[in-house]
């Protein structure tokens, strides 16, 4: 998030885009409804109509993966009607010119009816963001999980530079991020082409310190993502994993592709606290120990570094992932001596910049919002205040296309997939807990009920999902909350696990797969 | 909002009970008051949302304003003089609280739990049998007390006397459920301890008598990994169990089946073995005895001192018991006399009986009432053919030739003494009468023995050399906190030093004497460990609960009277399974899980309110569909403050509960008073943090969290609050995690957070007992023969990095994976892609981030 989630209820508007926050991001959304209450003004784009969705002072109820197209139309209103920030444009970026020209891709209506979605919600949306002193843009997985995430992005930042909406309380883009210590898992370089800090591994400069820390020559090719490497399990490139804490079994797209890869493996460790389905193929399984057993630090989607603490002492054997870890390189010939979590922190300050005053002395009292380059630095509540890291914002057209796989005659629904409330990811965790699995204790697909009526299916009758690369059964919810002609399902239950449906189709750029959008039969049982 | 936030800086002076207080304007008095130190009382008061003001009791007086003002919802003003405490204030305040309690339908503590001398959690263990979980009984009642089948058989049940379902018909058969779910328990083969055994300590512990108070101490100390030897003076293990208590009560087999239990944690006994003459103390500490229990009991008689008490045929009941236990031919002759009203009065009377007395008369100086044997022992000895005769004080006994002949007793009446007290018997003169008698056996009474006979002199075995003190009525001197002596080393408990009690106070003084001399062992504070055992004695309000049907008490089912006196068969039979769990489901559940919590009880006890002024009709309570799995509603305990409405319409704005109705009328509702699902309710449990009762509470945490009733043989558990970082979402809410023994029981909002601002959603509050799931990986595994199988870490690690070197060596660096994770912390994180980059050579690594 450029801004804090704090800061994000000063906001006159807020657009949010492709989140379902009252289930992914539900103390935000609290704080969304309360905003609401004082006179905050809300713009949701989604596909489904959710909570927020209903809430909303317009709702886009957009087409499944049209987003380039209802950002871009966004765009065109805002220039159209000469509501752009020229101050700001002239002052802190570049190629605005080159993006205006892209705008003229479609006329407003053809964006509008690209989208699925009526001209004048589109024209009212932007005249409202546009023409707010105070304008905040929140996206979710539903903009990124596209083939086109990137691109998608790109338009999103395109439409806050124009309208100056950055850099100022209550502005920004915010994505919101999903797990726990997602955030933090990054800043640490756990990314193929990055070193800790988002240094680029390609750069001689970037590698050059971390090997002068390390003392071990790094390598400067970007490694293989997550879909990659299970690209080249299959292929058999790719002979051993080292997973920790992650189900890639329940949360990959195309899970047959994804066991195929994993069994294809000539060794596999899954490190967990649970036996996951990813665990239940490992040939070692080393138990971790829970948040509640071990010290450490989580990095939230504010940016907001912050202490862990041991309550109990880790069950059984189970020890913390960084101590299994160094115990393991050092077999392997390391000499990694750290004896505490403390020690690692140390080393990330010394060498990661926006880490640099997150001490665990200064943590202890409070958490840090980084960049915090040094020990008497507050943290950072608003990123691109003055500037822009690489100096002037930099605005790029993308042209419209659309998701990779569209509904067809063989396969006619589309279909989307996301989280519920009461659960958490691929479960692991929240159906091993008895309040929360007791209150959505099981897969229902989302089914508008004009599509039920046609297919002849009631509420809570069986209903067989299939797509090119698998199939799913489970009971049916009649709903409003999914458009027609499409359905949606959690990702969070083994027992109809959605990612056996979901394409692998993936960004160019940041390879993120296309969860949100896949072509579907949909049968009754 | 930039003008509002100019305004609260202004400053305001004001005087709060005579102290000069500088407050921001726009502040309330309430927050004023906090903020200087001072608290107003309040029960509706929640500093995350705007003032509720119905509790009404944070009223405060100000200066030239009529009447009381609510201080949560009064702003302070410049140069405002308010006075928070006054008496006037405080009347309204107690009124406020008495309405409130008049109307509050519940329990806080039951007294059955406080009239126990060992504070056994009876609500627990019967609430179990009702669930037809004998095992989860056994299990609480072993938590305080070993032997529930013994004292489900002896125990004089003083709980049953205060049980509140005897105001409305009878009271709970609480000591015979126990009895049930021993013996249930038992035949289920239930033989596995309840509690995990401590490593050993290398301490040894000898424990002197092994009566209730010794069998208890060495029970609970072998627990705590010591190692416990008993030395006893008679053949056989039991004290008065076995030689007091007849086998009509207590049959032996019971009795030595339930020590089994003992001797399995690795108890040693030693019979024959007689403090004073086979050893003393010293003897014990320099055989490496690190500390010593003395549970001698009270094996000597009192004696009446009237003339004739030596002759031939007068025992002692002591005596007399003893020697029918172990198995002497004992000749009664066909009339006995017992003296005494107490439960050996009666169970020498029956013994007797059994003898084959044909007339058996028990003289006691009181009236029915007074006797201190339980009414149901009495009614059973009346239905053998023992004779009562109440209102007699013994005079004499007759003789003839050296032989007891007859008891000659003058007839009584009560007169109540002037100073009050119990009334004390009075002889009238001249009503002599004598009772024929072949055996007159005394049972007026027990003391300790605390000497023993040596070349026909008595010897006080308790030197003042060996440093343990004796008090002028010759029970042994112990701190009543911490039982331990004048000498540190020994500790002592029971009969020998509360004098002739009862058998539940010797298992509570045997418990007690076991966390002391354990806190002793370990070089702890004896005096704080004695503290800790203290339970807040529970103030009770006298509020309305009633049963919801009548029903009578499930009557014992005995021997029938023609086969009963022939032997010592046990005459009560225990009740059958049906007639248990129907007992069991008579009980009142008279505790409230949220009684630690409550601010209307500390309330009412800070105010006094422990009865109520105000009959008359309660408000309507709305039946409720009760079975959300994490939010428990009790309305009945509701004092309609409306917090948790305003709450829900303000944090969450769900607007799932609100006040409905009016007038007496007004009650909590959720929409439409259907199931919370059914609601707009998103289950984040802000309401359960609000209210200030019991009404609603967090149903995940209610079976974890320590009562002061529930906790272990440590007594009430500390729990610890630990502040942490959420695990779900990446909001990254500021939690607090509350543990006790080891585990998480409950998760609250960490009120210094800076993200979620006291807020938290269902996963952060309730999705917390995966910690300790069953499924939890435990040990590490390795895939042998294509299954995984448990194998140790030094096992799994070599597994890990052998396998790992061979493929890089064999296929080069790129052949090698890894995948961080977003639920990791970043430490976690930062070591795999190090891992990655510097052992495997590669970048490849990554992560959900994408997913």
């Amino acid at each position: 998030m450029t801004n804090s989630v704090g800061d994000l209820t000063e906001a006159d508007v807020i657009l949010l885009i492709g989140s379902n926050t009252t289930t992914a991001h539900p103390v935000i959304a609290m704080q969304l409804n309360q905003a609401l209450r004082r006179g905050m003004k809300l713009i949701v784009v989604d596909p489904r109509r959710t909570t927020l969705a209903r809430k909303a002072d317009i709702h886009l109820q957009i087409r499944g993966g049209t987003d380039i197209a209802l950002l871009k139309g966004l765009a065109r209103v805002v220039a159209d009607e000469n509501l752009q920030d020229d101050g700001f444009i002239r002052d802190r970026t570049e190629d605005y010119e080159e993006m205006l020209a892209g705008l003229g891709e479609m006329t407003v209506e053809e964006y509008a009816a690209t989208c699925g979605v009526d001209p004048e919600d589109l024209a009212a949306a932007a005249r409202l963001y546009a023409g707010s002193d105070h304008g905040a843009i929140a996206y979710c997985l539903g903009v990124t999980q596209h083939s086109h995430g990137t691109d998608n992005v790109r338009c999103i930042a395109n439409l806050a530079m124009m309208t100056g909406h950055i850099g100022r309380p209550g502005t920004g883009v915010n994505p919101l991020r999903g797990a726990n210590n997602v955030q933090g898992c990054c800043d640490m370089g756990g990314l193929v082409n990055v070193l800790p800090g988002y240094q680029p591994v390609e750069s001689d400069e970037a590698r050059a310190r971390y090997e002068e820390a390390w003392g071990v020559e790094l390598s400067p090719v970007v490694g293989k993502t997550l879909t990659e490497m299970i690209d080249a399990a299959n292929e058999g490139s790719l002979k051993a994993m080292y997973i920790m804490g992650e189900n890639p079994m329940m949360s990959d797209p195309d899970g047959n592709h994804v066991r195929s890869g994993l069994e294809n493996l000539e060794f596999l460790v899954a490190q967990d606290i649970f036996l996951t389905e990813t665990a239940q193929l490992a040939d070692v399984v080393l138990p971790g120990a829970t948040f509640a057993e071990k010290d450490g630090t989580f990095t939230n989607t504010e940016r907001r570094v912050q202490r862990v603490r041991q309550a109990i002492e880790p069950l059984g054997e189970a020890r913390p992932d960084w101590m299994i870890l160094r115990d393991v390189a050092n077999l392997m010939g390391a000499r990694w001596d750290y004896d505490s979590p403390k020690d690692i922190m140390d080393e990330v300050n010394s060498l990661v910049p926006q880490y640099g005053g997150a001490s665990y002395e200064r943590l202890e009292a409070c958490g840090l919002q980084w960049p915090c380059p040094d020990a008497d630095h507050p943290g950072t509540r608003i990123l691109h205040m003055e500037n822009f890291i690489c100096g002037k914002g930099k605005m790029k057209d993308v042209s419209f296309r659309e998701a990779d796989e569209l509904p067809d005659e063989e396969y006619p629904f589309v279909f989307n997939t996301g989280r519920h409330l009461m659960h958490f990811h691929t479960g692991s965790m929240s159906r091993r807990s008895r309040g929360l699995d007791a209150l959505d204790p099981e897969p229902l697909v989302d089914l508008n009920p004009e599509d039920a009526r046609r297919l002849g299916v009631a509420e809570g009758e069986l209903i067989r999902v299939t797509s090119r690369r698998g199939e799913i059964t489970a009971k049916a919810m009649l709903t409003v909350r999914t458009a027609p002609g499409t359905a949606f399902l959690p990702f969070h239950y083994v027992e109809a696990a959605a990612n056996l449906l979901t394409n692998s189709a993936r960004d160019p750029v940041c390879k993120i797969p296309e969860l949100k959008v896949c072509a579907v039969r949909i049968e009754k049982v | 909002m930039e003008a509002t936030t100019r305004k609260r800086l202004e400053a305001v002076n004001l005087t709060i009970n005579g102290e000069a207080v500088r407050a921001l304007a726009g502040q309330s008095i309430m927050q004023a008051a906090l903020d200087a130190g001072i608290r107003i009382p309040n029960l509706c008061s929640d500093g995350r949302i705007e003032p509720v003001g119905s509790c009404r009791l944070c009223i405060v007086e100000i200066d030239g304003v009529k009447g009381f003002q609510t201080s949560c919802s009064t702003p302070v003003a410049e140069g405002q003089v308010v006075q928070t405490d006054t008496e006037p204030l405080r009347d309204a305040r107690r009124l406020i609280l008495e309405l409130m309690l008049s109307d509050h339908n519940a329990y806080c503590l039951p007294p059955c739990q406080s009239g126990c001398p060992d504070n056994l959690d009876i609500p627990g263990y019967v609430g179990a049998i009702a669930d037809d979980n004998p095992r989860e009984s056994v299990r609480i009642i072993k938590q305080r007390l070993p032997f529930p089948r013994i004292l489900g058989r002896v125990c004089p049940r003083p709980c049953e006397d205060v049980c509140r379902r005897g105001e409305n018909d009878q009271p709970i058969s609480i000591c015979s459920i126990k009895r049930f779910a021993g013996d249930a328990a038992a035949e289920m083969g239930f033989s596995d301890l309840p509690f995990p055994q401590a490593e050993p300590t290398g301490k040894r512990i000898a424990v002197v008598g092994s009566g209730p108070a010794g069998l208890t101490a060495a029970y609970y100390l072998a627990l705590k990994g010591h190692a416990v030897t008993i030395l006893e003076s008679l053949p056989e293990p039991g004290g008065m169990l076995r030689y007091a208590i007849p086998a009509f009560r207590l049959p032996t087999d019971v009795l030595n089946e339930e020590l089994e239990e003992l001797w399995s944690l690795g108890v040693e006994l030693k019979t024959n073995t007689a403090m004073g003459e086979d050893f003393d103390i010293d003897d014990l500490l320099e055989e490496g005895y690190d500390a010593v229990f003395l549970g001698l009991g009270a094996h000597g008689d009192h004696q009446m001192m009237i003339p004739g008490e030596e002759l031939d045929g007068v025992v002692s009941s002591v005596d007399f018991l003893r020697r029918v236990r172990a198995g002497e031919k004992v000749d009664v002759g066909k009339r006995v006399v017992v003296v005494g009203g107490g439960f050996t009065a009666i169970d020498a009377a029956r013994t007797a009986v059994r003898l084959g007395a044909e007339e058996s008369t028990i003289v006691y100086r009181r009236g029915r009432d007074e006797m201190p044997a339980h009414e149901s022992e009495v009614e059973e000895a009346e239905a053998e053919g023992v004779r009562l005769q109440l209102l007699a004080i013994p005079e004499k006994i007759e003789g003839s030739g050296g032989r007891a002949t007859g008891l000659t007793s003058l007839k009584a009446e009560l007169v109540r003494s002037e100073k009050g007290g119990r009334p004390r018997p009075t002889a009238i003169k001249g009503s002599e009468f004598t009772i024929e008698a072949d055996t007159i056996i005394v049972a007026i009474g027990q003391k300790p023995k605390l000497c023993y006979e040596e070349e026909g002199r008595r010897v006080l075995f308790l030197p003042e050399r060996e440093g343990v003190r004796t008090t002028k009525w010759g029970t042994i001197e112990a701190d009543p906190d911490t039982l331990q002596t004048a000498r540190p080393q020994v500790f002592a408990g029971g009969d020998v030093v509360s004098g002739a009690a009862t058998v539940i106070e010797a298992v509570a003084a045997g418990r007690k004497a076991a966390s002391t001399m354990d806190a002793y062992l370990k070089g702890e504070d004896v005096v704080r460990a004695a503290a800790r055992l203290q339970e807040e004695q529970p103030v009770f309000l006298d509020i309305k609960q009633e049963p919801v049907e009548k029903a009578s008490r499930q009557p014992m089912p005995v021997l029938c009277i023609e086969n009963c006196c022939d032997d010592f068969t046990e005459v009560e039979l225990g009740y059958a399974h049906d007639k248990a769990i129907l007992e069991s489901s008579r009980c009142m559940q008279c505790v409230c899980q949220a009684e630690a919590s409550c601010a209307l009880r500390s309330l009412g006890i800070e105010y006094g309110v422990t009865e109520n002024r105000f009959e008359g009709r309660m408000h309507p309570v709305p039946a409720l569909d009760d079975s959300n799995p994490v939010i428990s509603r009790q309305y009945e305990k509701c004092i309609v403050c409306g917090a948790c409405a305003s709450i829900c319409d303000q944090l969450p704005a769900a607007q799932a509960v609100e006040l409905c109705g009016t007038g007496m009328d007004t009650h909590v509702e959720g929409a439409f008073n259907r199931g919370l699902e059914e609601t707009t309710c998103v289950f984040c449990g802000h309401c359960v943090d609000t209210c200030p009762t019991g009404a609603l509470d967090n149903r995940m945490s209610m079976d974890l969290r320590t009562l002061p009733l529930r906790a272990g043989p440590e007594g009430p558990q500390e729990v610890r609050r630990v502040n942490t970082v959420c695990c779900y979402c990446g909001v990254g809410c500021s939690l607090t995690l509350h543990v006790a023994d080891g585990r998480v029981i409950e998760v609250s909002a960490d009120d210094h957070s800076g993200t979620n601002l006291g807020m938290l959603c269902v996963k952060g509050r309730y999705g917390f007992d995966f910690i300790h799931h069953p499924d939890r990986l435990t040990q590490p595994l390795v895939r042998r023969d294509g299954e995984l199988v448990p194998a140790s870490w030094d096992e799994a690690l070599k597994e890990v990095s052998g396998a790992l070197l061979r493929i890089r060596e064999e296929y080069g660096s790129e052949a090698l994976g890894t995948m961080a994770s977003g639920r990791c912390t970043n430490e976690d994180d930062y070591l795999m892609q190090k891992f990655a980059r510097t052992v495997f050579g590669n970048n490849n690594v990554d992560h959900c981030a994408r997913l």
